[in-house]
């Protein structure tokens, strides 16, 4: 029996030359090819419902391996995509039953799609991060502990010992947790200086939320994990703007990623987005 | 393309080149960015927090490998 089957849609564009899309294979190693309707273009894959129809979908998204290569060959095809045209990507996994189903979303949405795409054409994404090292939070602390039971084989000594050492361990503990208090403030105030220099520059900006150590293998406190919409023909001054910025500030370790297609800007509902960038703002 | 990395070398900034891009970096923009809609599958899954899933897809392969490995899991606690 066949499976059955669904359409996968990885991006929107107005005027796409399909041909630019026969060298890329899609999601699942699937063709891609595109849907047309009312002047948009959906650039979407056939594909089977037994790897992305609900049930699988939930299993999937918790597969590390699954996840990676399905977010690299989506990433792929946008950037191939690109190339031909300005396209606004859309989330990971978005499926519709048919191409019929998708021509009526590009109807529904036309409007939407439209602006979202006024708004990034000629426009690229750039991700600026930063990192501190910051001060050992409790360092050291683990031996006091241990020398307070060895003491208490002598009651009396061990009862004053135990109250001093005790609390000089205290006093240790806070002034570690001071420092380190004082240290990631100062971090988070300076990546603040850096977004403000960046945001002014841009067209538009986002916040993602810091990146979590398991998966950007970095020890370092992440202080800044932004996105900047930039004018094509500014890159090289967007850049050097934030060597500059970046340079300004002391034990700030910066990282620039991109140009990237503008995922963080693709939106179509404004207030929706505007919610997340204020909601990605205060996960920070 | 413009923004080669060769210049804007040297410390305190480091640009990445875009072919090797990190799967973390590329989960931000594809879970948390990238048009939303609601297409035909995905329904029920909007309503879970695909960054979420991301991490507990991690944190279960590192569990796997820790199996694997024939180390205590405990460490990852």
């Amino acid at each position: 029996m066949m499976a059955e089957q669904g359409t996968y849609v990885y991006a929107i564009s107005r005027d796409l030359d399909p041909a630019v899309l026969h060298q890329v294979s899609g999601v699942g190693d699937t063709s891609v090819r595109t849907v047309e309707s009312g002047g948009l273009t959906a650039v979407v894959s056939t594909v089977d419902l037994d790897e992305f129809g609900e049930q699988a979908l939930r299993q999937n998204l918790e597969n590390l391996a699954w996840l990676e290569q399905t977010a690299r060959s989506h990433h792929a095809v946008a950037e191939t995509a690109r190339e031909s045209a300005a396209v606004t990507p859309l989330r990971l996994a978005t499926v519709y039953y048919s191409d019929e189903r998708v021509r009526e979303m590009l109807v529904d949405q036309h409007d939407a799609f439209a602006r979202a795409l006024d708004r990034i054409t000629g426009r690229v994404e750039w991700g600026v991060k930063a990192y501190t090292q910051l001060p050992d939070r409790h360092a050291s602390s683990s031996k006091e502990p241990a020398e307070e039971s060895r003491d208490s084989s002598s009651t009396v000594d061990a009862e004053s010992s135990t109250g001093g050492a005790g609390a000089a361990y205290l006093r240790r503990r806070r002034e570690q947790q001071q420092t380190w208090e004082q240290a990631s403030r100062q971090a988070f105030n300076q990546a603040d200086q850096v977004h403000t220099e960046l945001r002014n520059f841009s067209v538009a900006s986002r916040l993602h939320r810091a990146q979590d150590a398991g998966l950007s293998g970095r020890s370092e406190l992440m202080v800044l994990n932004g996105a900047y919409l930039v004018d094509r023909g500014l890159d090289q001054q967007f850049l050097d703007l934030v060597r500059e910025v970046a340079g300004a500030q002391q034990g700030l370790e910066v990282e620039v990623t991109g140009p990237w297609a503008p995922y963080s800007f693709a939106t179509v509902t404004e207030a929706e987005s505007e919610e997340q960038a204020e909601h990605g703002r205060t996960e920070q | 393309m413009t923004g080669d990395p060769s210049d804007i070398a040297g410390p305190p900034v480091s640009v990445r080149d875009t072919s090797e891009i990190a799967l973390v970096d590329l989960l931000d923009r594809l879970l948390a960015g990238g048009v939303v809609l609601t297409g035909d599958i995905v329904i029920s899954i909007a309503e879970v927090d695909l960054v979420r899933v991301s991490l507990r897809a991690l944190i279960t392969s590192i569990q796997q490998d820790t199996k694997l490995a024939g180390l205590s899991t405990e460490a990852y606690e």
